[in-house]
């Protein structure tokens, strides 16, 4: 990096909010803590990021990306302060304020087939619940039990952006992992599941760094390690309750090795899982 | 259909059990329909294809080119969920009559939350969709047959 290119960062950083005390050729960070801004979250990723105000879809935004960025390039994060057709399963709105929660989609290429991504998957969220301390509902819901029931804290939708052939060299195929967290929102008008970090009684001072935690847990993760689900497994809520999924109703007894949940003996790969009272 | 005219979708079959830790096949050769053990545990039933409709090329079994007008499988890379459009008040990606691209997206199978938006490996008219929205999918089941055109 040049000395004008540092510099500039440099001051890109201080505009953020970073507090840099510079003293000759040595520079020292002071605070970053409230920092937010795109030089700021690819500090704290480790990650190229496109940050906007105000977007359509993050996951739109990252797609796009992934289907230009070349095969050993970095990957891109891309960051929303405001979603305005923000997205969840089967065209559900995912509904949040500006500015209140992390808004994200971490583009994502393991070596694994189109048939072993699920499990990869499931073993991020596990990594992300794991910073947040909190459970999993199957497959990916970030949430905390609440009586009989659950509180749902977070959620992943994820995309599968197939390789294209016709680029030279071929362009790899990628998942989009878009993940919407509650951070500071305190209201959540007709989602009377929906909690956030602050009604959990925690305090996030500083989102940025909230979300390089959260990314490089993704990026720590190792698809082909042997126990790559034991830590979804240690996480997870539910297991051992009644449960209904579609037309079958049992007992959630676990994830079988490809991801798929167990409910009384008979493998389920989709579906809403609702927790039936008993 | 006639014994020989099942053999390339005994064959397509066969390669499945072993992609699939399938045990046990059992096939129907009138109504071909076809029974499908996995490892023992889970029986599910699947029509591979309604007869007289069935193609005469369903997979590269022996490297033979699939003739003009026999039609292109599109299959499933994963099991999941069909689904026909983006979202349940959407129209459909693809209806049989279509003009479609190479490239264009004709369904999307959904796995664990995991959306996969399938794409045509080929221009030509949708001929027939062979799942009904919503269906559970195998991998490699034929999801679509495209006619060039």
């Amino acid at each position: 990096m040049s000395t004008d290119a540092l510099e500039g960062l440099l001051v890109a950083l201080q505009a953020e909010g970073v507090q840099l005390q510079m003293d000759g050729d040595r520079v020292r960070l002071v605070d970053a803590r409230g920092a937010w801004g795109p030089h700021t979250l690819a500090w704290r990723t480790a990650r190229p990021v496109h940050h906007h105000q105000s977007c359509p879809s993050t996951n739109r935004i990252a797609r796009e990306l992934a289907r230009v960025t070349p095969h050993g390039a970095p990957l891109p994060v891309v960051v929303a302060d405001h979603q305005s057709a923000g997205r969840g399963r089967r065209g559900r709105v995912w509904s949040a304020s500006p500015g209140q929660n992390l808004l994200f989609s971490v583009v994502l290429r393991p070596a694994l087939t189109p048939a072993d991504m699920p499990r990869a998957i499931l073993a991020w969220a596990a990594a992300m619940a794991d910073v947040l301390d909190v459970s999993l509902k199957w497959p990916n819901d970030l949430v905390v039990s609440r009586g009989d029931g659950y509180r749902k804290l977070g959620g992943i939708l994820a995309e599968l952006e197939t390789a294209s052939s016709d680029e030279v060299p071929a362009i790899p195929t990628s998942v989009v992992l878009g993940v919407g967290i509650n951070v500071s929102q305190t209201a959540f008008e007709d989602l009377p599941l929906a909690t956030s970090l602050a009604l959990l009684g925690r305090t996030v001072i500083d989102r940025a760094e909230l979300l390089g935690a959260l990314v490089q847990a993704i990026d720590a993760v190792d698809v082909q390690a042997d126990d790559l689900l034991d830590l979804w497994r240690r996480r997870a809520c539910m297991l051992g309750r009644t449960v209904r999924v579609g037309d079958l109703v049992g007992v959630a007894e676990g994830i079988r090795d490809d991801g798929a949940l167990m409910v009384s003996g008979r493998p389920v790969l989709a579906g809403d899982v609702e927790l039936i009272s008993r | 259909m006639s014994l020989s005219d099942s053999l390339p979708q005994i064959a397509e079959l066969i390669a499945l059990m072993r992609e699939n830790d399938v045990s046990r096949i059992d096939y129907e050769d009138e109504q071909v329909n076809v029974s499908v053990r996995f490892g023992g545990e889970v029986v599910m039933t699947q029509a591979v294809a309604p007869a007289g409709a069935a193609p005469t090329a369903v997979a590269d079994t022996g490297g033979a080119p699939a003739t003009e007008g026999a039609g292109n499988i599109v299959k499933s890379p994963m099991v999941g969920t069909f689904y026909r459009s983006p979202d349940p008040s959407a129209p459909p990606f693809a209806s049989p009559g279509d003009r479609i691209e190479k490239g264009q997206v004709l369904c999307i199978i959904e796995a664990m939350k995991l959306m996969n938006e399938i794409e045509s490996e080929v221009s030509g008219v949708i001929a027939e969709v062979l799942v009904d929205n919503g269906q559970a999918v195998q991998f490699g089941q034929p999801m679509f047959r495209i006619e060039a055109g």
